[in-house]
């Protein structure tokens, strides 16, 4: 059953990864990369990461692609230009490649070590996955978390610096 | 396993029916309501008082002829009532109607799934409901459209985290995220008490999110000719309708939820009382959009940003300070 | 239901005193600045910073020999980390001592965001060489970049800054996702961040060692470092960012990110994978060459002198990495005293840059600099003195720097590496000797007037020229502390 509904997401992820490079509309490539990160989200589901699941609704889906979408309104791009193949692009594909053949490499030839940490599944499925990431996040993790926030706000300084008019 | 498929199936349909009867007749109310403020009578042709009106208007919503414009993004345009009706619907699943009952031996919760992340849930859905308004308005190739459906994004971003902060201090009183949890939290003090700021907040900001007045900027009628679903008919038009009230729905189950005790009440059954708060909160809503004026554009961005979202982080630190103090 | 165990972690402020006094420093900027609007005019918010950065100057002196992990191995308090904030307390002091003198006459500059941006930037830096975490290097790296992606661009209204602040902030995003995606790869392999406990995994299974995955993890964190420290083939940004920046920031991203970008190197390299250190000595030992070698021979030809600096700190770059090519301790301590040697010097020469930058205008080309020799005696002392220690002339504190650095590579056995650093020295000769060439032998062109420098961008040179002189002249101190720091880095 798991493994159904994961070649399932997994495959509809990928799919729609794609359709975002591939569609001419700018829109609509939006609207699928909202897609693929529905369908991310599933894979999390089946990982017992619900909170990170719901995160990847709301902060990816949901506002980040928000202002992507409302850019995109804004600037009020319907149609790509159709350009002619350059040279970009060809490199741009070897090197794809390649990234996806060291992937290969990584993954397959050695195989993944599998080593567990310390959160489990059955560590989630007994507390709740909530429980156990907030205690993570508030014991071990508490330094990390505290740092992110004065990450954020030199964040949110330095854009609305950024995006200030000359108001002098 | 059989019996727990069917007892799953036969409980979506009864919400999906119960849901969709509150919808249709929440636009009922709507217009009865704002006919008697103006003290006219609202509909009255159909049925006893018009109660028919809203199944008259549903009939008439398939048989009208569809229209799609000539420079629309068909397939954008098609889909967006339907992410619309479909994000309001799914909300439904995480309202706890009432407590667990005893039905012919099953021990039976009133409520489609208690998810640990429930709250969230709600947040999360409700965001993809808005695409729906902004890419209506947009795929319609409409100005008029496209400026309320700019609106209704740049609007959601606005009053979704003043919203979440609400509920950031109610789930730190309740100590859950589970909807069910934070029902279960009130059986003694209703949340309305502990946290009056947050509740003042969430009704504000959930007015917004629903686009009802006075923020109902997306469909303007005086200055947008409706808006984002100015060039939609027939059934499409139907579907962000009840989009609509379905979101005013779980809107006031979700204020009864987090704030007003959810089913606790004496003396009636759990669900009665459910419904009653939730029709209470349905009827302010018909009744503020009766009484207030539209804010202007920049007033609701301001509103938004400057004092909501201040306000929030305020009664977050004062929840904070409080538990701190009290050692809860 | 079962509760899970919560366990509170011991607050443990000694070992974040310095960042947490940056910090608050840093807040209470941003406040003030936003409610007293109204004093453009004034200094004050330049000051304010700077009785905070002092602050934690002195905080990180009065802990330093305490030698602990705190807050579950999120934080390394050993003699590393406490040089490693010194370094940054002095960083951000002079570069806040040239921006009240430079903001005099960028009126933009002179807000409270800016100083706001200036301190996280430190807390990031001083966090770097404090983290025992993967999570919390990237965290710090992370402030520490987005705090100067934006301070690189904060003459808005200047294409140039504009410029450079985007390229800065797409180039570095495109480092960071490396970086990161290199962490990973290390997790998956070692199943922790924590850098002493990826040391003892590695050590208890020696067979993941050689594995692809833990390679590919190493080499994206290379790339992802390599950019941050300029270091060839990642050195592309330098130039356009550091020309573009304001020049008061230009002297920080060049020094301070270097110093923080070098420590979290060592510790992730020496403390987390020094398994592997025979691994990546050869490739590095190739870069370490490239760097220099790229470095002064492209700036050779530059006649702007921003752009110049820049390929010299390029240049700097691949003298640091000769140090940690040897590998050896002596090679680290001679990076630590080499990063406080460029902090001293490269601030200086900056800070004299920015002496020329007036109402709008900055005159930053070679020839605008003929004849300030004779018209500035203290101005042109003082470019003569930091651009001796760059180049590595004896009585300046470059020449005991690249000294320590190259005979730890010599130690080390890489005695053609040193070679090379000494000649990559004899090249840069030329084109730091121009600029004092430059400065007192050539005719005027163009008349350059140098404002009335303020009293604190004074202070502020002559700490930087006294720092040079006395690690010039009088390296034992230093040497001793660096050496000391390296001695008690937590393993």
């Amino acid at each position: 059953m798991e493994l159904i509904i994961l070649l399932i997401c997994g495959g509809l992820t990928i799919i729609t990864s794609l359709l975002v490079i591939f569609a001419r509309n700018t829109v609509h490539s939006a609207l699928w990369m909202v897609a693929s990160f529905f369908f991310m989200a599933v894979l999390y589901l089946l990982l017992q990461a619900e909170f990170i699941a719901i995160l990847q609704i709301i902060v990816y889906a949901g506002a980040i692609m928000m202002f992507i979408i409302y850019a995109i309104m804004m600037l009020n791009l319907r149609q790509e230009e159709r350009a002619p193949m350059r040279k970009t692009k060809v490199v741009g594909v070897v090197a794809l490649l390649v990234l996806f053949l060291e992937l290969l490499v990584v993954a397959v030839g050695r195989g993944l070590l599998a080593i567990k940490g310390p959160v489990t599944d059955q560590l989630m499925a007994k507390f709740g996955h909530i429980a156990v990431l907030s205690n993570f996040l508030f014991s071990d993790y508490v330094l990390p978390f505290e740092l992110a926030s004065i990450l954020l706000t030199a964040g949110v300084v330095g854009a609305v610096i950024l995006a200030k008019q000359k108001s002098e | 396993m059989i019996e727990f498929w069917t007892i799953l199936i036969i409980k979506t349909l009864v919400a999906f029916a119960v849901s969709m009867l509150i919808v249709a007749y929440s636009t009922w109310i709507e217009r009865k309501v704002l006919g008697h403020v103006q003290l006219r009578y609202g509909p009255m042709r159909v049925g006893f008082h018009g109660l028919l009106q809203p199944i008259a208007d549903g009939v008439k919503g398939f048989f009208k002829e569809e229209l799609i414009p000539d420079n629309a993004d068909k397939p954008v345009f098609l889909l967006a009532p339907i992410i619309s009706i479909g994000a309001a619907i799914t909300l439904v699943v995480v309202i706890p109607f009432g407590d667990t009952v005893t039905i012919m031996g099953h021990k039976i919760p009133l409520y489609l799934a208690d998810l640990d992340i429930g709250i969230l849930f709600v947040l999360g859905i409700s965001t993809i409901g808005s695409y729906g308004g902004m890419l209506g308005g947009w795929s319609s190739g409409n100005k008029y459209g496209v400026i309320g459906g700019l609106r209704a994004s740049a609007q959601m971003i606005s009053y979704e985290l003043p919203m979440a902060l609400a509920v950031i201090s109610v789930v730190m009183v309740s100590g859950t995220l589970s909807l069910v949890g934070i029902v279960e939290n009130q059986a003694g003090l209703w949340n309305v008490v502990k946290q009056p700021l947050a509740f003042f907040l969430f009704i504000i900001c959930g007015l917004a999110e629903i686009n009802r007045t006075p923020f109902d900027m997306p469909e303007a009628e005086a200055e947008l000719a409706c808006g984002f679903n100015v060039e939609y008919s027939s059934m499409k038009f139907a579907l962000f309708f009840m989009a609509e009230y379905c979101h005013m729905f779980v809107f006031a189950a979700m204020v009864t939820t987090l704030f007003l005790g959810g089913w606790y009440g004496p003396l009636l059954p759990g669900p009665v009382w459910f419904f009653i708060k939730t029709f209470a909160i349905i009827f302010f809503c018909v009744w503020e959009r009766s009484t207030f004026p539209r804010y202007r554009y920049d007033q609701v961005m301001e509103l938004g940003w400057k004092v909501l979202l201040p306000a929030g982080l305020l009664n977050i630190l004062l929840t904070g300070l409080w538990m701190l103090v009290f050692n809860i | 239901m079962e509760m899970l165990e919560f366990v509170v972690p011991a607050l443990n402020v000694k070992a974040i005193l310095p960042q947490a006094i940056l910090s608050l420093t840093a807040l209470t900027v941003l406040l003030v600045g936003v409610s007293s609007p109204h004093n453009k005019k004034t200094s004050s918010l330049g000051y304010l910073s700077l009785v905070g950065v002092v602050v934690a100057l002195i905080s990180t002196l009065m802990i330093n020999g305490a030698r602990e992990s705190a807050y579950n191995g999120m934080v390394l308090m050993d003699g590393f980390s406490s040089f490693i904030t010194l370094i940054v307390c002095i960083v951000t002091l002079l570069t806040i001592l040239s921006s009240i003198n430079y903001q005099r006459f960028f009126p933009r500059l002179n807000c409270g965001e800016y100083y706001c941006l200036l301190l996280f930037a430190a807390v990031g830096m001083s966090f770097m060489g404090s983290a025992g975490n993967l999570l919390m290097i990237f965290l710090a790296l992370e402030t520490m970049s987005i705090s100067i992606y934006v301070l690189a661009g904060f003459k808005s209204d200047e294409a140039q800054s504009i410029e450079s602040a985007m390229k800065y902030f797409l180039l570095g995003a495109f480092a960071s996702g490396f970086l990161l995606f290199g962490f990973a790869l290390v997790y998956g392999c070692t199943g922790t961040m924590d850098l002493v406990k990826i040391s003892a995994f590695l050590t208890a299974h020696p067979e993941v060692i050689h594995s692809k995955m833990l390679m590919g993890g190493v080499a994206l964190m290379t790339v992802g470092f390599g950019f941050k420290v300029a270091m060839f083939p990642f050195h592309m940004w330098t130039p356009d960012v550091y020309e573009g920046a304001p020049t008061s920031i230009t002297g920080f991203m060049a020094t301070g990110v270097k110093a923080a970008a070098f420590a979290a190197l060592l510790r992730v390299f020496f403390v987390a994978l020094g398994h592997l250190q025979a691994d990546w000595t050869g490739i590095m030992w190739l870069l370490a060459f490239l760097t220099m070698t790229i470095g002064n021979v492209v700036a050779l030809s530059q006649t702007n002198i921003k752009r110049m600096l820049a390929y010299s700190s390029i240049a700097h770059a691949g003298y640091l990495l000769v140090g940690f090519v040897a590998g050896s301790k002596l090679g680290q301590s001679g990076i630590l005293f080499y990063l406080l040697s460029y902090a001293f010097t490269n601030l200086g020469a900056f800070g004299v840059i920015a002496l020329l930058g007036r109402d709008g205008g900055e005159y930053t080309s070679l020839d605008d600099f003929a004849g300030l020799g004779f018209k500035y005696p203290l101005m042109g002392l003082a470019m003569a003195v930091f651009m001796f220690s760059m180049a590595g002339i004896p009585p300046a504190s470059g020449f005991m720097g690249k000294f320590y650095l190259f005979s730890s590579a010599m130690k080390a056995g890489f005695i053609w590496l040193a070679i090379f650093g000494v000649i990559n020295s004899v090249i840069s000769l030329y084109y730091y000797l121009r600029v004092v060439v430059v400065m007192y032998f050539k005719e005027v062109e163009r008349d350059v007037v140098m404002p009335k420098p303020s009293a604190a961008v004074v202070v502020g040179l002559v700490i930087a020229a006294i720092g040079v002189l006395q690690m010039g002249i009088f390296p034992s101190y230093f040497w001793d502390m660096a050496r000391q720091s390296v001695q008690a880095m937590l393993m």
